[in-house]
C-alpha cells in the first residue's frame, strides 16, 4: 500500500493492478448482489463505492474521497467498456 | 424535441462536433468526434488532446477489445457539450495505442438521451422517446418490429417521429406546432 501511495498516478499500471486485487476479495459476492453495476475502488482506501452507472460510482467516489485514486470495475464483466478497436500492441505504453 | 445533426466522413463514418471541457473555466475546444456504438463508453481520445483541457483524472479502468483481450486506461471526467446541452461524463485516455480519433459510444448517446438515426448522407440524433413500448419489443407477427428501410427518409424532416409511440404520445403542450 505504502509503494502504491508513493507512485501516486506515476504508475497506472499499479493502480489498476492493485484495483483488479482489491475486487478479487468481494468479487463472488459483488457479482450475485450488483451484477451489471459499477463499483471504484478506493486503491489508498481499499474503499468500494456502487452505482449504476460508472459516473455516478466515480462521482460517489470522489465526493468521499476527494484524494483518492480508483479504478473502475463493472461487476460480472471483464471490463468497464467495450471498445470496437483491437491493436497489434493493445497496450498502453504506460502500462507495460 | 432537440435534433443535432451531424455527418458522414469520407470513410463512412458518422461524425459529430462536441465540446468538451474540464475544470477549467473558459478553456474548452471543439472536438469533431466518430460515432462508435462499437464502444460502450462515454468518450475516448488521446491523452495527448486530453491535456490542455484540465480533465480531471480519476484513475484506470479495464477495456474489452474488440478481440476479447483486455487493456488498462487511465480515466478522466470531463464535460461534453453539444449545442445548449451539457452533461458529465468518462473520458477514456488513449496513450500510443487505440485510435487517434476522438470516439463518443453508447454510454454518451444514454446520458444525453438521444437516438441516432443514418439516413443517406444524413446523421442525426434525437430525443429518445420515454419508453420502447412492449409492443415494439416483441412482434406480434411475422412483420420484424423494426422501421421498414423504405420508410426512413421520411424520418429527415420529422426525425423523432418514427419512435414515438401513439399510445404514450407527448403531451400537446410539449408537442411542437
Amino acid at each position: 500500500m505504502a509503494e502504491i501511495m508513493e507512485h501516486q498516478i506515476s504508475n497506472p499500471k499499479q493502480i489498476a493492478e492493485k484495483g483488479e486485487e482489491i475486487y478479487k476479495r468481494y468479487q463472488t459476492a459483488y457479482e450475485k448482489e450488483h451484477a451489471g453495476k459499477f463499483v471504484a475502488i478506493d486503491v489508498k482506501t481499499e474503499k468500494l463505492y456502487v452505482a449504476d452507472t460508472a459516473v455516478e460510482a466515480l462521482q460517489n467516489a470522489r465526493a468521499d474521497a476527494p484524494l483518492g485514486l480508483f479504478h473502475l470495475i463493472k461487476v460480472g464483466a471483464a471490463g468497464a467498456f467495450r471498445v470496437s478497436y483491437t491493436a497489434n500492441d493493445s497496450v498502453d505504453w504506460l502500462f507495460r | 424535441m432537440t435534433a443535432w445533426t451531424g455527418y458522414l466522413d469520407n470513410a463512412g463514418s458518422p461524425r459529430l462536433k462536441i465540446t468538451l471541457r474540464g475544470v477549467w473555466q473558459g478553456v474548452e475546444q471543439e472536438l469533431d468526434a466518430i460515432v462508435d456504438t462499437g464502444f460502450t463508453g462515454f468518450l475516448s481520445m488521446p491523452m495527448v488532446d486530453a491535456f490542455p483541457l484540465g480533465l480531471v483524472l480519476y484513475g484506470t479502468t479495464t477495456t474489452i477489445l474488440a478481440d476479447g483481450s483486455t487493456s488498462y486506461k487511465l480515466m478522466a471526467v470531463g464535460t461534453a457539450c453539444v449545442g445548449k446541452e451539457s452533461e458529465v461524463g468518462i473520458v477514456l485516455l488513449n496513450m500510443g495505442s487505440g485510435p487517434s480519433a476522438v470516439l463518443i459510444g453508447m454510454e454518451f448517446l444514454r446520458i444525453f438521451n438521444k437516438s441516432l438515426f443514418l439516413i443517406k448522407e444524413a446523421v442525426i440524433l434525437v430525443d429518445s422517446p420515454p419508453t420502447v413500448p412492449a409492443s415494439a419489443q416483441q412482434p406480434q407477427s411475422a412483420a420484424p418490429a423494426a422501421v421498414p428501410a423504405e420508410a426512413a427518409p421520411t424520418t429527415t424532416t420529422e426525425a423523432a417521429a418514427p419512435t414515438q409511440p401513439k399510445e404514450e404520445a407527448i403531451p400537446p403542450e410539449e408537442q411542437e406546432p
